[in-house]
């Protein structure tokens, strides 16, 4: 079995003396994470931060090497075999924090790190320059650690890549500064929900796994999972209660930290005590659907 | 669902035996097709004043993408590339990883959303891989092999596709637009060149050589030293670079990375063939070589410079390098080779690898 998550936390922006920063809010995040439980910022070996919006679109260093500066997660730099933090970034759209989840759990799994902090925060990177920008600045956190029986069993990626141009982002010169535009087809979320569907299908099929099997799902966006496409689904799925009910998550539209904000309302839910088994499913452009199967820890 | 990509993955043993070695099954390269001699970088300087780069640095030309290159295209020609080189087709990957800084697309148009993997991956046929991308500025492949030899090691993945291309001339452009000094804080813009590289990795045969020892580190309290972004008063990006600075820490804490990634090799330093470093200038080359020799030991018998037709390609350097020395027949099977990176975070690290005779092979043997 793999790694367990030891903590999550998401963090809003509070301020309303200066704009909010994608560092400042993974940053307030992994501290937070940290102190839930009670873990130094120089027990961190790994850290991958998988924001995509961030402040001023810096694009060199990884942002992970400012969250990893800032949590003081440095600790020694001593020549120490195997106990130095190293910090990268991913990007995968709102699927970045699974897949980040997937590098962390491995590198514990092999022994190469003993914790590690999948961090996320997105801002609008350029306000007032920003054409179609719709998610609330949200940072997160999710520490990791050692397993033994429990923790993460497998992992999966599926796209779509018919409908990589239902939901594109880029920057580009407009002739006098640079702009960030999100463009989002109207038939987005309907796809969204097909391609979770079927991907979710997919998965349990192929772990041979019934529904039954599974005893909450944590899904981001909100309702992807709850509602259906016109068709029925080919085969059994999850049953309403089987899903955590994430409509009722404010803010409703965040970006990367969505699974994390799921995921950190799922700990606070009567259900996820006596939970065995719980799918981790995020979906975003691509479309991607990355879905995580975590054996929650009996305590 | 019409078309479907991907599947799923165990986090421990689904494809092999825990403990496996990754080696390097092929290597591509893609150049654009634009060149920039130093001289006429420095020719384009708005504010001219004296600078001798090309005897500082050993960069002659660079590389530099035209009309319809960017990127993405990069990648995916020097991803085509390594397909051609290796005996497996693009259908056999199991996981695609895009290492690049820049993510222009369509010209200087950055993508944001989708992530380039999930476009490379579909424009070369990489069907059921696990994709994202992966960003660490110059230390970029080095982190993605990194990440894909924990995963071979695990038995998770069988063979992957590590890759990145870079369009970085603009930073030279808009370096060139607004330097005023020799002090500025963009001098090492002008150093920089444009080129895709990729590199297939795949789980060897027991007792196989491969990747004996990668080593990565950030020291986080370098990470302003180095910041790049989209240009103010221009399309492309722009790069503050304290360069001394970082030159002074990346010396500084290359030597314990260097000196752990040896002995997790478990090779002496002596026996290193070859050193393939950061393509950085060749003054600060030999810098860090003379520094990490006195703490480590004699490990350069032959330092691979690839700066004069090439620049410095971010995170692309190493595995342009190793294609080129793959080209040239170089190597021989068995050598023993050694990637020093250090790049913006500050991330220091080293890689050591054994070149097999499949790869020798593949790439023209020595007589």
């Amino acid at each position: 079995m793999g790694a367990v998550i030891e903590a999550v936390v998401t963090a809003g922006h509070t301020s309303s003396d200066r704009p909010p920063s994608s560092t400042a809010l993974a940053v307030e995040a992994a501290r937070r994470t940290l102190a839930s439980a009670a873990r130094r910022p120089d027990a961190i070996d790994l850290l991958v931060n998988a924001s995509v919006y961030r402040a001023a679109n810096i694009m060199e260093p990884a942002n992970a090497a400012f969250v990893q500066r800032d949590v003081e997660a440095d600790g020694e730099f001593a020549p120490v075999k195997g106990r130095r933090t190293l910090s990268f970034d991913i990007s995968n759209g709102a699927c970045g924090m699974v897949n980040g989840l997937q590098v962390v759990d491995g590198f514990i799994t092999s022994g190469a790190a003993r914790h590690g902090l999948v961090v996320t925060g997105d801002v609008d990177p350029l306000p007032g320059r920003s054409e179609g920008y719709p998610y609330a600045p949200l940072g997160a956190a999710i520490l990791l650690g050692p397993g033994g029986d429990a923790g993460f069993e497998a992992f999966a990626l599926r796209s779509y890549p018919q409908y990589a141009d239902l939901h594109t982002s880029t920057i580009r010169w407009s002739g006098t500064e640079h702009v960030v535009g999100v463009h989002e087809d109207s038939a987005f979320h309907a796809r969204c929900e097909e391609c979770a569907d079927a991907a979710l299908t997919a998965f349990l099929d192929e772990r041979r796994l019934t529904p039954d099997d599974v005893d909450l799902v944590v899904a981001s966006p909100p309702g992807v999972l709850k509602r259906r496409s016109s068709s029925p689904p080919a085969h059994p799925t999850l049953r309403a209660d089987q899903v955590l009910d994430a409509d009722s998550l404010e803010p409703a539209r965040v970006h990367t930290a969505g699974i994390a904000l799921a995921l950190e309302s799922a700990l606070r839910s009567p259900r996820y005590p006596s939970a065995g088994r719980v799918l981790l499913v995020a979906v975003g452009s691509g479309i991607t659907v990355a879905i995580a199967s975590y054996r929650k820890p009996r305590s | 669902m019409q078309t479907e990509r991907g599947h799923t993955m165990g986090t421990t043993t689904a494809a092999g035996a825990p403990g496996s070695v990754s080696r390097i099954e092929a290597v591509g390269l893609a150049l654009p097709s634009g060149r920039v001699t130093t001289r006429e970088l420095l020719d384009s300087r708005r504010h001219r004043f004296p600078l001798d780069l090309e005897k500082h640095t050993g960069i002659v030309e660079r590389r530099v993408c035209a009309e319809g290159e960017d990127s993405l295209t990069l990648a995916v020609g020097a991803a085509r590339n390594a397909l051609a080189h290796s005996r497996q087709g693009a259908s056999s990957l199991d996981m695609v990883l895009v290492c690049s800084i820049t993510r222009w697309s369509g010209g200087l148009s950055w993508q944001l959303e989708p992530s380039l993997s999930l476009v490379l991956a579909d424009a070369i046929g990489a069907r059921r891989a696990l994709n994202f991308d992966v960003s660490n500025a110059c230390a970029g492949m080095l982190t993605g092999v990194h990440v894909m030899n924990d995963f071979i090691a695990r038995g998770v993945v069988d063979r992957g596709l590590v890759v990145s291309g870079e369009y970085i001339s603009s930073l030279g452009v808009n370096a060139a637009r607004s330097m005023k000094t020799i002090a500025s804080k963009q001098l090492a813009s002008l150093t920089v060149g444009d080129a895709g590289a990729a590199v297939i990795l795949e789980r060897g045969e027991e007792g196989s050589a491969g990747i004996a020892s990668s080593q990565l580190s950030t020291i986080a309290e370098h990470s302003d030293l180095c910041i790049g972004r989209p240009c103010e008063d221009g399309p492309g990006a722009t790069m503050v670079t304290n360069a001394s600075s970082l030159h002074r820490a990346a010396i500084a804490h290359s030597s314990h990375t260097i000196h752990e990634a040896l002995e997790r090799s478990g090779y002496p330093p002596e026996t290193i063939d070859h050193v393939i470093p950061h393509q950085t200038s060749i003054s600060a080359i030999k810098a860090g070589i003379r520094h990490g020799e006195r703490k480590v030991g004699h490990y350069s018998a032959d330092v691979v410079l690839n700066l004069a037709e090439f620049g410095n390609t971010a995170s692309t350097t190493h595995f342009a390098t190793l294609y080129r020395c793959l080209m040239e027949r170089r190597f021989k099977a068995g050598d023993r080779v050694m990637m020093i990176c250090s790049a913006s975070g500050l991330t220091v690290g080293a890689m050591v690898f054994t070149v097999d005779e499949e790869l020798c092979e593949r790439y023209g043997r020595r007589d």
